[in-house]
């Protein structure tokens, strides 16, 4: 009984001498602001992963020159005041589900870059780049949430 | 608010008719490709007229007779699901030969006559395919058609604090073959290639030589 208690303290310290570093922050990728159609106002898709111990929420996004708000999923997509993303977890905003709605957007292109600014209540601001795309790329770029 | 709740259950209801149907039609579905929930019943083209982005009343049954048609709800303010389906199906569609392409069509009806007006549905469907058809009427000629097709009417949201809101629909696609029959809807969420691997089969493509040795007709 002692040799197989060993032998499994021996396993667990190799395998966590061997685990991958993970990213001790809350990380925000995949960002793609979609260009609106028409009169629309723009999507915004992104991924959020938290591998902290402390959960988090996404409490609002900013765009110099556009107005962000989160909704929520069909059917009725309500306006959302914040994002939870729990520890270990991973939240999208993805089409289909939950998503950013940017209005006022500015004339872009798709290709165009923009700086977004994630404010968060336990990880601060995140600013990151989003590239532009359009509702044609959307199916490759942001997977739909299902 | 009774309507809400009303939309909701319909939905509902719908959602889950719908996944029961994909259980027990599945083989039907795969068939004829891609993740087609298939009808109950067959369903004939409707008879109705709504107004067109051209400012003239649109008779749907004349009008996309014999075409592979494929009709949605939504608005046009709606930043996610309606452009995304839209856009799917267009880039899609750039699959079909000339000749299909003239045969096929698509169908927009809005949800959301009170800020969608023809000029700006004709600006929205224009920025995926100029051919696209967009349609209007009234909140209750509307409502009462989709109901007719088992599609969850539009449920409007509370304003929001820039008076903007959010409107409420079935997302569903639904299919007429060149039969003038739809067998099958297709949900939100059919990715781009799902749509060009089934578009041969929905338009009646002859199957090609290889196809046929590999039994895939």
């Amino acid at each position: 009984m002692g040799a197989v208690t060993a032998v499994g303290i021996a396993g667990l310290a190799s395998c966590a001498k061997d685990a991958p570093q993970l990213p001790q922050t809350l990380t925000v990728s995949r960002v793609f602001v979609v260009l609106p159609a028409g009169d629309s106002p723009a999507a915004l898709y992104a991924t959020f992963t938290n591998p902290t111990v402390a959960a988090d929420t996404l409490r609002s996004v900013e765009l110099s020159t556009a107005t962000v708000m989160l909704h929520g999923a069909m059917p009725d997509m309500a306006m959302l005041d914040a994002l939870p993303v729990a520890s270990g977890a991973t939240e999208r905003l993805a089409p289909g589900g939950r998503h950013g709605m940017i209005t006022g957007f500015g004339p872009h292109a798709r290709g165009d870059s923009l700086s977004l600014r994630f404010h968060f209540a336990v990880a601060g601001t995140i600013a990151v780049k989003a590239r532009v795309i359009a509702y044609a790329d959307v199916d490759t770029a942001a997977p739909p949430a299902r | 608010m009774p309507e809400i709740t009303r939309a909701l259950r319909l939905g509902a209801i719908f959602a889950a008719t719908c996944a029961g149907l994909a259980c027990a039609n599945g083989d039907r579905a795969r068939a004829v490709g891609g993740p087609a929930v298939p009808l109950p019943t067959p369903l004939a083209r409707p008879a109705f007229t709504l107004l067109a982005t051209d400012g003239k009343p649109f008779d749907f049954a004349a009008r996309t007779k014999g075409k592979l048609t494929f009709l949605l709800f939504g608005y046009t303010h709606c930043p996610d699901v309606c452009p995304v389906h839209v856009a799917n199906i267009a880039a899609a569609m750039q699959s079909l030969t000339f000749e299909e392409r003239a045969r096929s069509t698509l169908v927009f009806i809005t949800t959301d006559p009170a800020r969608d007006s023809i000029a700006v549905l004709r600006r929205w469907l224009a920025s995926f395919d100029s051919t696209f058809v967009g349609l209007t009427g009234s909140v209750e000629d509307i409502s009462r058609l989709a109901a007719s097709l088992q599609v969850a009417p539009a449920m409007f949201g509370v304003p929001n604090a820039d008076k903007s809101y959010e409107v409420g629909h079935g997302a569903q696609v639904i299919v007429w073959q060149p039969d003038d029959t739809a067998r099958f809807i297709y949900p939100f969420g059919v990715r781009q290639k799902e749509w060009v691997e089934a578009l041969p089969r929905l338009i009646g493509r002859a199957p090609t030589l290889l196809q046929r040795i590999k039994g895939e007709s």
